[in-house]
């Protein structure tokens, strides 16, 4: 056992010399002043500014904000994605009708959405949610309808022998077997849609992280703009953890998939 | 002639849902039941699709993306190989480089914009952002590409006493590539999608996406939307190709499973 242990120090060791040292160098060279000081700022800085900006509950707000809208518009994109993927995976035709128009639709570059999306609802929560729905109900429906349907053949048939009725097969054949396939699209959903907070905040917002990133640029201050890139990086990072641990916790008898 | 039936009936089918919502959409802009300049009739649109081939502007702008989203794709997907590469061959970088790697990967790419706004490298900048995005699905796979050469291959080639460059080229690249060739396409479909994002973003080089952002503002909806087919065609066509080439290569990865 602590052989294992002083393993796993010396790996997260290696990793941290990349790191520490490009901390050291820029801390160098901007003492130095080697390069403009708008463009590098020192590491320090960014910290105290982070610790500023927790201080002042700036920071929190922004973070509540671009988190509501995540959720808001994650909830809507993946329960739609998941509603649309059951049903066209159970039923051949709805499959024949509703997929081509929502392959041609996914061809469009999500961020193609955002000047029609403003021109329709305007640059308020709507169009941010929306938005994001957009981004988490594709990922959701590909793997709903690909976890569903990749359900083996002899599972269905041992419920159609014990004359399961179709709720009972979805609710404890088809959906079970699926759930791995499920996580994979919740969390590449869920990923999606902090990234395009992060991108409608950039184009229209007053308050939010991508907000902060882009308010830091205006005011030419670089440490914002870090504490932002830096924030909105680890909450990610955070969401996809939580998911992971929520996934083995659920799943026992699966390993977690490796997505993102 | 049953199969015929049952096709004939299967396109119908597909047809059904577009069909629908071309002529409602149609009927609604004729009879004046939606806001005309906020959805443009199909006439409309076409009318002012021939307004921008006319001008030029529709081909000027397309050019400019196309262009632009191939640098970024040269550049990150090359970078991303090589990254790939390295951190396949050597245990030491690996544990050295991919905790950062992965650090940074977890940054929502639009949060990068106004960073790269600030650094002020015009073109350069757009095109660092989308290369970004695509280095990371090539390092990834490629990654993962080398990682999983089979044992015996190397093995052989070691019976055969080959040199470490001749171990690269003869073994570790050749059964790597369909890997990195799925990294490859997904790079570039991450990177088109970047590209309006981008010119969204860094406004003033031109572009499609810069073109569909000032028709947002001028309110042209008609415009807007033939920037969204224009965009969903091209992201199609690359895909296609992609997909194509990558099918091209993959008797290669049949004649490995089948040697498994």
């Amino acid at each position: 056992m602590p052989f294992i242990k002083s393993e796993k120090i010396k790996t997260v060791a290696i990793g941290l010399i990349v790191p520490i040292l490009l901390v050291i160098f820029i801390e160098v060279i901007c003492k130095l002043e080697m390069v403009p000081s708008q463009i590098v700022i020192p590491p320090h800085k960014v910290v105290i500014t982070f610790l500023e900006l927790m201080n002042t509950g700036e920071l929190s707000e922004h973070f509540r904000i671009s988190l509501s809208r995540v959720l808001a518009g994650f909830v809507l994109g993946a329960s739609l994605g998941f509603i649309t993927g059951t049903v066209i995976a159970l039923s051949k035709r709805s499959e024949r009708i509703v997929a081509p128009l929502l392959s041609a639709l996914s061809q469009v570059p999500l961020f193609g959405w955002i000047p029609i999306l403003i021109l329709w609802f305007g640059i308020g929560e709507t169009f941010k949610v929306v938005f994001i729905a957009f981004g988490a109900f594709f990922p959701m429906l590909i793997n709903t309808f690909e976890g569903i349907h990749g359900v083996p053949k002899s599972y269905i048939e041992v419920a159609r022998a014990f004359e399961f009725s179709s709720v009972k097969l979805l609710g404890k054949v088809l959906l079970p077997a699926a759930l791995p396939s499920l996580f994979t699209g919740i969390k590449l959903a869920l990923g999606m849609s902090w990234m395009l907070v992060v991108g409608a905040e950039l184009v229209a917002a007053g308050e939010g992280v991508g907000y902060l990133i882009v308010w830091g640029r205006q005011l030419f201050q670089m440490d914002i703009v870090f504490v932002g890139i830096a924030v909105v990086g680890c909450i990610g990072y955070l969401m996809f953890l939580t998911l992971n641990t929520f996934e083995s916790s659920l799943m026992r008898w699966h390993r977690p998939t490796a997505t993102k | 002639m049953k199969i015929k039936n049952i096709k004939l009936t299967h396109v119908l089918e597909a047809a059904l849902l577009p069909a629908t919502i071309f002529v409602a959409w149609f009927l609604a802009s004729r009879y004046n039941v939606l806001p005309g300049n906020l959805f443009p009739s199909p006439s409309d649109v076409l009318a002012g699709f021939y307004e921008v081939l006319n001008d030029g502007s529709f081909f000027y702008n397309l050019n400019i993306s196309v262009i632009r989203v191939l640098k970024g794709f040269l550049l990150g997907s090359t970078t991303g190989f090589l990254i790939g590469i390295t951190l396949g061959m050597s245990r030491f970088l690996e544990k050295l480089i991919t905790p950062i790697f992965n650090a940074i990967r977890q940054v929502p790419l639009p949060a990068w914009a106004p960073l790269l706004v600030l650094v002020s490298l015009g073109e350069m900048s757009r095109v660092l952002f989308i290369a970004m995005g695509a280095c990371y699905p090539v390092v990834l796979n490629t990654f993962e590409g080398v990682k999983s050469v089979r044992h015996d291959y190397m093995e052989v080639g070691r019976m055969f006493k080959f040199s470490k460059v001749k171990c690269f080229f003869k073994i570790i690249l050749p059964s790597s590539f369909p890997a990195t060739l799925t990294g490859l396409r997904l790079s570039l479909s991450i990177s088109w999608m970047l590209v309006v994002a981008a010119e969204i973003f860094m406004t003033s080089g031109g572009g499609i996406g810069e073109m569909m952002w000032a028709c947002r503002e001028f309110s042209r909806m008609d415009l807007v939307v033939v920037g969204i087919i224009a965009i969903a065609f091209v992201g199609f066509a690359m895909n296609f190709t992609m997909r194509k080439l990558e099918r091209l290569f993959s008797f290669w990865r049949i004649t490995l499973k089948q040697s498994r």
